[in-house]
Formats: structure tokens, sequence, C-alpha cells
């Protein structure tokens, strides 16, 4: 393997063909890049999705704030254990939609109208201004200055009318949104909190309670 | 390599003049040379490499009997000749057919007479093609491919134009290739990473599993008579056994457990009579680890059995791979978790564990037989010193 001028050329050619090579792949990265090639693409503000993870947080964060309440206070190991349940996996579940919004880079809370993402829904209720279900501040007022027996079916009554109210928005996502895992956590929403509202009917009835209107 | 050989034919042909002197090449290097020489004239590249190659192979035919050997050199040169310079190129395979023929009849090394050759080469203009030379000698020993070209080349004694085909840009053919590999070879280990990855979380790599769909998630203060033992979901009782890396010296109670698998737990029951060193190896995936829970089951239809709610899988030894699979992929999963975010805690089930009271379950009161440890104190489970502690 003698001869440097022919090898020189050779390696010349292996050379630019490499170069070549290499600015090849780099164009294709390049152009995999601006033209969002292989990119996970975000729900967008304005999206079933966002809409979902916002107002579904807030619809939560009340569930949260009524069940802590009366895990505190009530004294029947039934509705400890109840709200124990709805406290904690609500307030899991908010962290969820919140990582999610985080995740596609929206602000977790807007001055957007609550439940504008469900169009068409005549179903929904806003006449007091807040989301299907959600107790009024008046009715918050009352949970926390009873206690007993009178707690515990109040809670009941509320919690039943706030988990409907919640299952059509989830029913909703399951339908319209765009991302798997948004339709997932819908889905088990709605499973959980169709299954809750049935053994909060029992337990309703067994304390001689009756269940409020549907929201 | 390509261009080296090219270079060759005309080289040589201007060395040849010098070469003849020394006698043992010479012969054959004339012949070359006047296979060159007529390439060298000829713009078509395709015609003259035909034709000096005819040259050389005529020539080597009738001086050396063993021209086949040296022919098949020629070949491989003649075809790697690079864009740059067809003519010169196609004349390579001549010369070093030249050279080979030489060698041979001369009893000269083969070596020799290609380096001679090149060392000619250098004088002229075409110092590339030199190389090409001395390249061209050193794969001579592929006789077995020689043969067939030989052939057609003799066939074509007179100069009809066999048509070779262009030479091929081998270069460029190569640089493809390389390319070509080199993306499929990336993109083929990003999809089989992707896929690793993914089949950790996919139960249906787990051989062996059973699965059932369950509609019910009902809470119930009934006992439920579950169709499987141990169950792995359907309705169960309000309450949640512990399941926050609990180890139970006793049986619990299914539809406790049950709950438990509804928050996403994998539940490892084993037959009481499993040795005290299993179940000591199994105690070690659950202590510490959240969404874990474990007791014994009477009746057992296998030594180990792992529940996760509408999952079930059978193993004989705490040391079987697919444990840990079932664990990975099942655990708290986000497709399978019917109450995805809920809690494993439950203080007063954990305080105070209520027992399996089904037909063949063990007596309560006698119930950590493999666990000596912890019968001492049957609630303190989530401990580890519980299962470790005397």
């Amino acid at each position: 393997m003698t001869g440097p001028p022919a090898s020189g050329r050779r390696w010349l050619v292996v050379v630019v063909a490499a170069v070549a090579a290499a600015l090849l792949l780099l164009a294709g990265g390049a152009l995999a890049v601006l033209t969002g090639i292989g990119r996970a693409s975000f729900p967008s503000e304005g999206s079933v999705d966002a809409g979902f993870a916002r107002d579904m947080s807030t619809h939560h964060r009340q569930a949260v704030t009524m069940a802590g309440l009366v895990r505190d206070r009530s004294v029947d190991p039934d509705i400890e254990l109840l709200a124990f349940d709805i406290e904690s996996t609500q307030n899991n579940q908010v962290g969820m939609m919140q990582g999610w919004l985080r995740a596609w880079d929206l602000p977790v809370n807007t001055t957007a109208t609550q439940m504008a993402w469900m169009s068409g829904q005549e179903a929904m209720d806003m006449t007091s201004g807040l989301m299907p279900g959600m107790a009024t501040p008046e009715e918050l007022d009352e949970l926390r200055a009873l206690s007993g027996p009178e707690l515990d079916v109040r809670f009941l009554q509320l919690m039943i009318r706030h988990h409907m109210g919640g299952v059509p928005m989830a029913e909703y996502a399951v339908e319209h949104a765009e991302t798997e895992v948004v339709r997932r956590l819908a889905q088990t929403i709605v499973d959980t909190q169709s299954a809750e509202v049935l053994s909060m009917e029992q337990l309703l009835r067994d304390r001689g309670g009756s269940v409020l209107p549907r929201p | 390599m390509a261009n080296g050989s090219s270079g060759r034919g005309s080289g040589t042909s201007k060395s040849t003049g010098r070469n003849t002197g020394k006698g043992t090449p010479g012969a054959s290097r004339g012949a070359a040379a006047g296979g060159i020489a007529k390439s060298d004239g000829d713009t078509t590249a395709d015609t003259t490499a035909e034709t000096s190659g005819d040259t050389a192979a005529e020539i080597a035919a009738e001086e050396t009997p063993a021209d086949s050997a040296s022919t098949p050199v020629a070949e491989p040169a003649a075809a790697k000749p690079v864009l740059s310079k067809p003519a010169a190129s196609k004349s390579a395979p001549s010369n070093a057919t030249a050279a080979k023929a030489s060698a041979t009849k001369a009893g000269a090394s083969k070596a020799g007479a290609t380096k001679a050759g090149a060392t000619k080469t250098g004088a002229t203009k075409a110092g590339a093609t030199k190389t090409g030379a001395t390249k061209v000698g050193p794969p001579r020993p592929a006789g077995s491919k020689s043969t067939s070209k030989a052939a057609p080349r003799s066939r074509g004694r007179k100069p009809p134009p066999v048509v070779l085909a262009k030479p091929k840009p081998w270069g460029w053919i190569a640089a493809a290739l390389a390319v070509v590999v080199f993306a499929v070879a990336a993109i083929g280990y990003a999809v089989v990473q992707a896929n690793e990855t993914a089949a950790l979380a996919d139960p249906n790599n787990i051989e062996g599993l059973r699965t059932k769909s369950f509609v019910s998630q009902q809470h119930t203060a009934a006992n439920v008579d579950y169709p499987e033992s141990p169950p792995f979901g359907g309705e169960h009782d309000q309450a949640w056994a512990n399941c926050s890396g609990t180890v139970y010296p006793i049986q619990i109670r299914n539809e406790n457990a049950v709950h438990s698998l509804e928050h996403g737990a994998v539940w490892i029951t084993y037959n009481p009579d499993l040795p005290e060193p299993d179940v000591e190896k199994l105690a070690s995936l659950v202590v510490g680890q959240d969404f874990m829970l474990m007791s014994p089951y009477a009746g057992l239809e296998s030594p180990i059995s792992l529940q996760a709610w509408g999952n079930q899988l059978v193993v004989d030894s705490p040391d079987d791979p697919r444990i840990e699979q079932f664990i990975t992929a099942l655990r708290q999963s986000p497709t399978n978790t019917p109450e995805l975010g809920a809690s494993c805690d439950n203080p007063a089930f954990l305080a105070d564990p209520i027992p399996e009271e089904s037909p063949g379950a063990p007596d309560p009161s006698a119930p950590a037989s493999t666990d000596p440890t912890a019968s001492t104190d049957p609630a303190a489970t989530t401990d580890p010193a519980a299962t470790t502690a005397p």
C-alpha cells in the first residue's frame, strides 16, 4: 500500500463522503426539529385537555377541602375512611393534572371562563357561578359548623352531589380529550366516582339522610 | 483502491522501456505496454479497458499457461477504478495481468515485479496511478476470481467491444452504504431502546399471566364469594388493607385486600408451607416499598401467587424473574389501576388487620407459622423490624 498521492486522493473521497454524510444527517435532524417530527405534540391553550385539567383540578380541590374537614372532625370510622380516601385520591389527581399543565407549558390557572372547554353541554348549570356539583361558600360554612351524625349526613349529601357534577365533566374528557393520559384519568374518575356515589348513597341511607337533587 | 489501479496502465507502459532490460518481467511488460498503449490512445474508457484486458490476457495465455492465476488480480482492480480517470483505470487490468504473467513466468517474486512497475510509474506523470499498481500486486492470491474473468476475455480476443459496465463509483457507493448503515443502526437502536422500555411496563410480556376484566368496583360490607383464589378484582370492603409495604403475618380478609388492589397495590400471597428463607425473600420485595402487601394464603394452588387488579401470576419460587416483572408492570400501573392516585394508608387496618375467616383459612390465632418473628406481634407488620426482630 504505497503511493501517497493515490491514497491521498482516496482518503479525500472518503473524507468528503463522510462530511457529506454528516451534513446530511445534520440537515435531516434540523429538518425534523423544524417540522416537529418526532416531537410529542402537546395540547394547546383552549384544548379540552387543558380545560379539563384546570377545571377538574378546581373541582377536585373543593372535594379535598370538604373531605379534609370531615376526616378531622367526624367520629364515624366509616366516614373518616371515606373522607380520607377522597381527600388523598383527589389530591393526588390534582397533582397529576397540574403536572400535565406544567409539562405542556401552559398556565396552571387562568381567568378563562370555567367549563368553556365543554362546548354545548347544556347539562352544565353554571347559574350559581360554580361548576356543576360544587358546594357554595354558604354550604361549606354550614359544614364547618356541624358535628356528629349531622356532619356525616351533610358531608355525604354534598359529596354525592359533588361527584355527580364531576362525572359528566370527566365523561366529556373521555370523549373529547386528545391526550391518552387525560382520557385515561378521566375514565378512572368516571368509574371511581360513579361507584363511590353508590356506596355513599348507602352510607347516607344507613344514617337516615336523603339524597340532594342532582346538580 | 480504484484510483491506484487506474494509473498503472500508463505508468507501466512508460516504464516498460526501462524494464525490458531487466529481462525477467520484460516480456510480459512489453505485452502489457502494448495493450496499454492502445488503451491510452482510446478515449472511450470502456473499449480501452476491454482491449487492454484482452491483450494482456492473450499475451499471458501465450506466454504463461498459468495465466488464469494472474488474471484474477486484474479484475478487482478494474472493477474499482474511480470516476476521475476511467480510461487510465481500465488499462490497469492489463498491466496487472502482465505483471503477474511475467512474475509467473520468470519465477521471480510477483511482488518484485509489481513493485518495479510501480517504481517506474513514479517517473511518469501519473503518480497516483502507481499506487494502484502496487496495490494490485498484493491481491493476487485471489486466484479463483480470476478464472471467471479470464474466460470472457480470451473469448473476445478480437477487440469486439465487449461493453463493460461503466466503472462503478465504488467510493460513493461505499459512502452511501456507510450512511445507510449508520442511519439504520441509529434508528434501530432507538427503536429497540424504546421497545425495551415499553416492554417493562407491558404486562403482556409476562409469561403465564392470568388476566380478567372486572366491571364492578363497588363497596360492600358483606363477604364476597370470589370465583378466584386468591381474588384479584371485584366488589370489596370499604376499607382497604394497609398496603404501604406491609407484610402481614396472618391471612388477611380478601375483601380488604381486593380494595388495596383497586388502589394499585400488588398483593403477594404465599402458601403457609413455603420455607422460611423463601418467605423472607418475598418480604424483601415488600418491606419499604409503597403499594405492596403480602400475606400467607391457605390452600394456595402453588407456593406463591401475585395479584394486581385484574392480573394474577402464579410462580413456584421467589427467584422467578417474572415476580419483579409483574411488580414493575402492574404496581400503580396508570393503565390498570382503577382508582389511580388513591392512598395505601389505613392505620386502622394496620393496627388491627382483619383475618380471613373463609373455610380453609388458617386459624388467626396461630397464623404466622412460617414467620415466628412476626407472630409475636401480628399488628406491627409494616415495620421491617416486625419481620426481622425476634
